[in-house]
């Protein structure tokens, strides 16, 4: 466990990995169709977002002083956490319209998400619904239950009840999208939650969020000149 | 400030004992506690720092258990643990910050002003803009000290700061525990006898979870006054010398062994009385050196 916590802690590439898959997912690359359609795979990979999560519980010094110092669950999240709450949600926020420009999220045989209105605010909610959930059990975990291996267990049985609950909720949407978005919310927690990770995201936060437009730009224009070449020929 | 610990036990897995029945008062000044690895010293550091639990027995604040208000004794404590990292990413304002708002320093003054009195107490003041990462093992210790000081707290819980440091550094920070202590209680744990000797007027010492020692540095080195002899014994005959006495020291010079043992009388011929040291009440307290 301790060498896998070294690993994240030190290994940025580990970060940059989750966003590969990001990438893989967004981008209309050969694989696209293969990931797609093995929903087994994104669990899998739903899961490793879980571990990468889950590893910032080892983060023992930093628990320890909480808990001498009587540090309460609100004060973790609410000391640490809220001044950055907004950077994430305004992030989405303006990736969304970018999001939405080369996905179509019309489920098969569930509601009617034609309305570009209604995707946007779906997806939002989602977002902002994982953030604030993944949040509140990360902390929950790392300051009251404490042990480790319960602390993982425990975090993927409700996280694995969480996608599916939300599976059912949003009746049908696409769920590589939404796998997507907790890999990019696990980020999140790691850089938010820990001001350890701060410069985990190629040096500060402005380098995160140059680098999630560009992934999104990049993606739009490789959609882009898809569509071109789709139609010319 | 008078903190007692009163018959304090702990057990993991039902029958490892890690501590058993450890009472001792500690009053304002550096305290030391002194033990082998594995003794219980940092389980009991840690049940004072109110991290851990104890099966049995109890701590109390000027004669009143911490836990008939534990988020009042919280605020009185500053803890600095064994071997911790704290966060190498961070410069030590930064740092600072983090922990006044886990301490609950929410007024941001307060906060400023707390975290510019503790790095200029803790020595780091032209160090402020360095990361941790770039600290030296020493300007760490002294991170977690100025930490631990976040608050003005009254207790202070420090476990084996000094390991691994260099004489230089391990000096510098003494002096700064040394000179912290004068107001309030500080427990300093630690395996490095000279530590203690140098800067507690009062030890506590910890054998398989029990309690040796309690009491006056001086009066532990008093407690094998006129016990302890020096020998210069023939070359194998250091086993037969253990069986009748405690040694404490064997050093050899030109191939032959020079021992320091206590006993009430001497157990070989040619033994000169010597003046004890710490070391040798200690080591006579735990039974002799481990093997």
């Amino acid at each position: 466990m301790k060498f896998f916590t070294y690993y994240i802690y030190k290994k940025r590439w580990l970060i940059l990995l989750a966003w590969g898959y990001v990438a893989v997912l967004v981008l209309p690359t050969p694989y696209t169709d293969f990931f797609s359609y093995h929903e087994s795979f994104e669990m899998y990979m739903s899961f490793w977002a879980g571990i990468l999560s889950a590893c910032i519980l080892t983060s023992e010094d930093e628990t320890e002083f909480a808990r001498c110092y009587g540090a309460s669950f609100p004060r973790l999240a609410f000391g640490q956490w809220l001044p950055h709450f907004l950077y994430p949600l305004l992030t989405a926020f303006l990736s969304c319209p970018l999001y939405f420009a080369f996905h179509d999220l019309r489920p098969q045989g569930g509601r009617d998400f034609s309305s570009l209105g209604v995707r946007y605010m779906t997806l939002l909610f989602s977002v902002f619904v994982t953030f604030l959930f993944l949040s509140a059990l990360m902390l929950f975990l790392r300051v009251v239950v404490r042990n480790v291996y319960v602390s993982f267990a425990a975090f993927f049985v409700v996280y694995f009840v969480f996608y599916e609950f939300r599976r059912l909720l949003l009746q049908g949407v696409y769920p590589r999208q939404l796998v997507a978005c907790d890999i990019w919310l696990t980020g999140f927690l790691f850089e938010r939650a820990f001001p350890v990770t701060k410069d985990m995201w190629l040096g500060n936060r402005f380098g995160y969020l140059i680098l999630s437009i560009s992934l999104l730009l990049i993606s739009y224009l490789l959609l882009k000149h898809q569509q071109n070449r789709t139609i010319s020929s | 400030m008078e903190l007692t610990i009163h018959q304090i036990s702990k057990s993991y897995h039902k029958d490892v004992l890690a501590l058993d029945g450890a009472s001792f008062t500690i009053p304002t000044g550096v305290y030391g506690l002194i033990g082998r690895n594995g003794a219980g010293k940092t389980t009991l550091l840690r049940i004072m720092a109110s991290v851990l639990t104890p099966s049995s027995g109890e701590i109390l604040v000027d004669g009143k258990p911490i836990t008939e208000n534990l988020s009042a004794y919280r605020k009185m404590i500053g803890y600095l643990p064994q071997n911790t990292k704290l966060m190498p990413q961070l410069n030590i304002v930064e740092f600072l910050e983090y922990m006044a708002m886990l301490k609950g320093i929410r007024d941001k003054t307060e906060m400023k002003y707390e975290v510019e009195r503790c790095v200029e107490i803790a020595g780091l003041g032209n160090e402020r803009k360095k990361r941790l990462s770039k600290y030296s093992g020493g300007m760490l210790r002294r991170a977690g000290i100025a930490q631990a000081l976040l608050g003005d707290p009254k207790i202070i819980i420090v476990d084996e700061p000094t390991t691994g440091l260099d004489p230089e550094e391990r000096l510098h920070f003494l002096n700064l525990i040394s000179s912290v202590g004068l107001e309030k209680n500080i427990i300093l744990s630690t395996h490095i006898i000279h530590d203690i000797e140098n800067i507690c007027p009062n030890v506590c010492i910890l054998n398989k979870g029990k309690m040796m020692y309690s009491g006056s540095t001086s009066g532990m080195v008093d407690s094998v006054k006129d016990m302890l002899w020096e020998a210069v014994i023939s070359p194998g005959e250091e086993y037969e010398l253990k069986q009748k006495a405690v040694v404490t020291n064997i050093t050899y010079t030109y191939g032959k062994p020079i021992v320091r043992y206590v006993s009430e009388k001497s157990v070989c011929e040619g033994s000169v009385q010597i003046p004890p040291t710490l070391e040798d009440a200690y080591i006579y307290a735990v039974g002799g050196v481990a093997r």
